[in-house]
C-alpha cells in the first residue's frame, strides 16, 4: 500500500522530465513533441527566470533567518522563565503564538494587503508619527532597499510572520528538554545571558533548528500559496517567485513542457539538501 | 548554623526570583510584544469585521473600532454559500484525514518494527518526498488527474491530498512507533495470544493516540488550508473549498462598504485551525520528534 502510494508521488516526478522535454501545452491536449532540452536551454537563457530565481532565493533565506531569530527569541523568552509563569499561561500564550502558523493563507495574505494598503492602519499609524506621504508597501517598486524593491520586503515580512511560530515550537519543545541544572551552573559560574545562550542554549538546540530551517527553507522554496495570493508575483515581477512562476507557466500561459522543466531544475536543485536530509534522518532514532 | 540552614532551604527558589524580577519583566514584555504581532492581522481582521462602515470610509481607520455591529456574522452566510463551502472542506479533511492517518498507522508501524529486506530503502524514499517541493509536482500531477478525467470531481482533492499526507503521517508515526513505548509490550501481548493485527488494534494505537492525533491535526490543518492546488482542480461551485470559495469573493467584496462582511467570513474560515491548535498545543510538537518533557 505504502508502495502504490510512492508511485503516486515519484510517477509525477518522472512524468516532469518526460513532459520538460516536450513542448506540451494544454492548448494542445495530446499533441506534444518532443524538443529535447530546448526548454531547459529557454530557461538558462531567460533574463526573466534568472531575476525570480535571485528573488526566490532572497524570500527564502530572508523569511527564514528572521523567523528564526523571532521564533528562537520567543521560545527563550517563555521558557528560560518558566518556573515564574503559571503553567496555563505559558500554554495559552504559546497556542495563541501558533495562530499565524495554522491561519489559511487566504485570510492572512488578504488581510495583509488590508494592514499595508495605501489608506490602511499601518499608513494610519506612520501618519500619525509624522510620515507625510502614503507608502504603498506591496505596489511601490522605485523604493529600494539594499538594492531590492520594497515589495519584495513587505513580502519577506508576512513570511517572517507566518514562519516564525514554527520555529517556536520546535525550539521551544526541544529547550523544555534541557536540564535545568546546566542553566544553573552557568549562573553560578557567572555567566553572562548572551554566553549561556550561545555555549549552553543553542549548540544543544541546534539539530532540532538545523532540521526546522531546513523543512522552512524547502517550504518556502516549493510553496506558493502566501506568495500568489499576497502579490501573485506583481508589479511587473518584483515580487514574483519560483512557484508562482511555474504556476503562470503551467498554467496561464499553458506551456507545461517549460512549466515541468522549472519544476524540474528546482528539484534537481532542492535534492543535495534532500540526500543530506535522508543520511541524516535515518540515522537518528526518531523519524524526524 | 543557623542562618546556612535557612538561607539553604529558601534560595532555590526565591533568591534568584527576587534578583531576576527585573530581567523577567523584561522576557514577559518582550514575549508580550511578539505576541501583539503574531495576532495584529487577526485583530484588524475581527475589528474589521464589527466596526461601522463609515469607520472605512475614513481616509486611515483608527486603531480601536468606535461601534460594534454583529449582524455581518449573520448576513455572510446568506451572501455566500459558506456553509456550502464549509461542509465541503470537512468532508475533504474528514475523508483526508481518516485514510492517511491509518493507511501511514499502518506503514510506519511495519517501518518501525519489522526488518525486512528493503526497510530502509522504502524509508529513504519516503522521507525524500518530504523534500519534494510541492510546486513540482503540479503541473504532472494536473495532467494526470486530467487524462483520468478526475478534474473537478469530488475525489480530485482527497485523492491528491491523501498522497501528499501519507508519507509525511508515516514518517511521524514511525518515529512515534519507536520512542513513545516499549516493544515488550506488544510481545507480552503475542505471548498471551493475541494476533498482530490484535497487537496493533488493542495495544499499539490506544498507547499512540498522542501521535495518531498530532498527525490528524497537521494533516486536517494543511488540507482545510490549502488554497492553489484546490482552486485549480476543483474550481467548481459545488465542490469548492472554503479558502477556494473565499477567495473567489475577495473581488466583488473588495470594496470598503463589504470588507466587514468578508473580514467576518474570514474570522469563520481561520477559527477552526486556530481553535484547534490552541486547544491541542500539546501534540503538535509531538508530530516532530521533539517530545515535551
Amino acid at each position: 500500500m505504502v508502495v502504490i502510494l510512492l508511485l503516486c508521488m515519484y510517477a509525477p516526478i518522472l512524468d516532469a522530465v518526460r513532459l520538460s522535454l516536450t513542448d506540451s501545452s494544454l492548448l494542445r491536449p495530446g499533441q506534444a513533441v518532443s524538443v529535447g532540452l530546448a526548454n531547459y536551454v529557454k530557461i538558462a537563457t531567460s533574463k526573466e527566470f534568472w531575476t525570480i530565481a535571485g528573488q526566490t532565493v532572497l524570500w527564502a533565506v530572508a523569511s527564514v533567518a528572521g523567523a528564526a531569530v523571532l521564533g528562537v527569541l520567543v521560545a527563550v523568552l517563555l521558557t528560560s522563565h518558566r518556573r515564574g509563569l503559571p503553567l496555563r499561561g505559558r500554554a495559552i500564550i504559546g497556542g495563541l503564538l501558533l495562530a499565524p502558523f495554522v491561519a489559511p493563507p487566504v485570510v492572512s495574505a488578504y488581510t495583509w494587503i488590508y494592514l499595508y494598503s495605501g489608506s490602511g492602519p499601518i499608513n494610519g499609524l506612520l501618519h500619525t508619527l509624522g510620515v507625510a506621504e502614503p507608502i504603498y508597501f506591496l505596489g511601490d517598486t522605485a523604493t529600494k532597499i539594499l538594492g531590492v524593491a520594497l515589495p519584495l520586503w513587505s513580502m519577506i515580512q508576512v513570511g517572517v510572520w507566518s514562519g516564525f511560530p514554527f520555529f517556536f515550537l520546535m525550539t521551544a519543545a526541544a529547550l523544555t528538554s534541557i536540564p535545568i541544572q546546566l542553566h544553573e551552573a552557568a549562573a553560578i559560574d557567572g555567566a553572562s545571558a548572551w554566553r549561556t545562550f550561545r555555549s549552553i542554549t543553542l549548540p544543544l538546540i541546534a539539530p532540532v533548528l538545523e532540521v526546522t530551517i531546513f523543512l522552512e527553507l524547502l517550504f518556502r522554496l516549493g510553496g506558493l500559496d502566501l506568495p500568489f495570493l499576497l502579490t501573485g508575483g506583481g508589479p511587473l515581477n518584483a515580487t514574483n517567485v519560483w512557484g508562482v512562476y511555474i504556476y503562470q507557466v503551467g498554467f496561464a500561459r499553458l506551456e507545461t513542457g517549460y512549466g515541468a522543466a522549472l519544476g524540474v531544475v528546482l528539484f534537481l536543485i532542492c535534492a543535495p539538501f534532500a540526500i543530506w536530509y535522508v543520511r541524516r534522518s535515518r540515522h537518528q532514532l526518531a523519524g524526524f | 548554623m543557623t542562618a546556612a540552614m535557612t538561607s539553604a532551604r529558601v534560595s532555590p527558589r526565591d533568591r534568584p526570583r527576587r534578583r531576576m524580577s527585573g530581567r523577567r519583566f523584561l522576557a514577559y514584555a518582550g514575549a508580550i510584544l511578539i505576541l501583539c504581532y503574531a495576532l495584529l492581522p487577526l485583530y484588524w481582521m475581527v475589528i474589521t469585521a464589527v466596526r461601522p462602515v463609515s469607520e472605512l470610509l475614513a481616509i486611515y481607520p483608527s486603531w480601536i473600532p468606535g461601534g460594534i455591529q454583529l449582524d455581518r456574522f449573520v448576513n455572510i452566510w446568506s451572501a455566500i454559500p459558506l456553509a456550502s463551502y464549509m461542509l465541503n472542506s470537512a468532508i475533504v479533511v474528514l475523508i483526508t484525514v481518516l485514510i492517511g492517518v491509518s493507511v501511514a498507522a499502518i506503514g510506519g508501524y511495519a517501518l518501525s518494527r519489522f526488518e525486512f529486506p528493503g526497510n530502509g530503502l522504502i524509508l529513504a524514499f519516503v522521507l525524500f518526498t518530504q523534500t519534494i517541493p510541492t510546486v513540482v509536482l503540479l503541473v504532472p500531477f494536473y495532467t494526470l488527474l486530467h487524462d483520468a478525467g478526475l478534474i473537478n470531481t469530488r475525489v480530485a482533492l482527497p485523492i491528491s491530498y491523501t498522497v501528499w499526507a501519507v508519507p509525511y503521517a508515516t514518517l511521524i508515526l514511525r518515529g512515534y512507533f519507536r520512542t513513545a513505548f516499549s516493544r515488550d509490550l506488544e510481545d507480552a501481548a503475542r505471548v498471551d495470544g493475541c494476533s498482530r493485527f490484535g497487537v496493533l488494534w488493542r495495544i499499539v494505537f490506544p498507547l499512540s493516540l498522542p501521535g495518531l492525533m498530532s498527525a490528524a491535526m497537521l494533516i486536517a490543518v494543511f488540507a482545510w488550508n490549502e488554497f492553489l492546488w484546490a482552486s485549480l482542480i476543483a474550481s467548481q461551485e459545488s465542490i469548492r473549498t472554503v479558502s477556494v470559495g473565499l477567495n473567489q469573493f475577495v473581488g466583488r467584496f473588495g470594496t470598503n462598504e463589504n470588507l466587514p462582511l468578508w473580514m467576518a467570513g474570514a474570522v469563520f474560515v481561520a477559527l477552526p485551525p486556530i481553535i484547534l491548535y490552541v486547544a491541542a498545543q500539546r501534540f503538535v510538537s509531538v508530530g516532530y520528534g521533539v517530545t515535551e518533557r
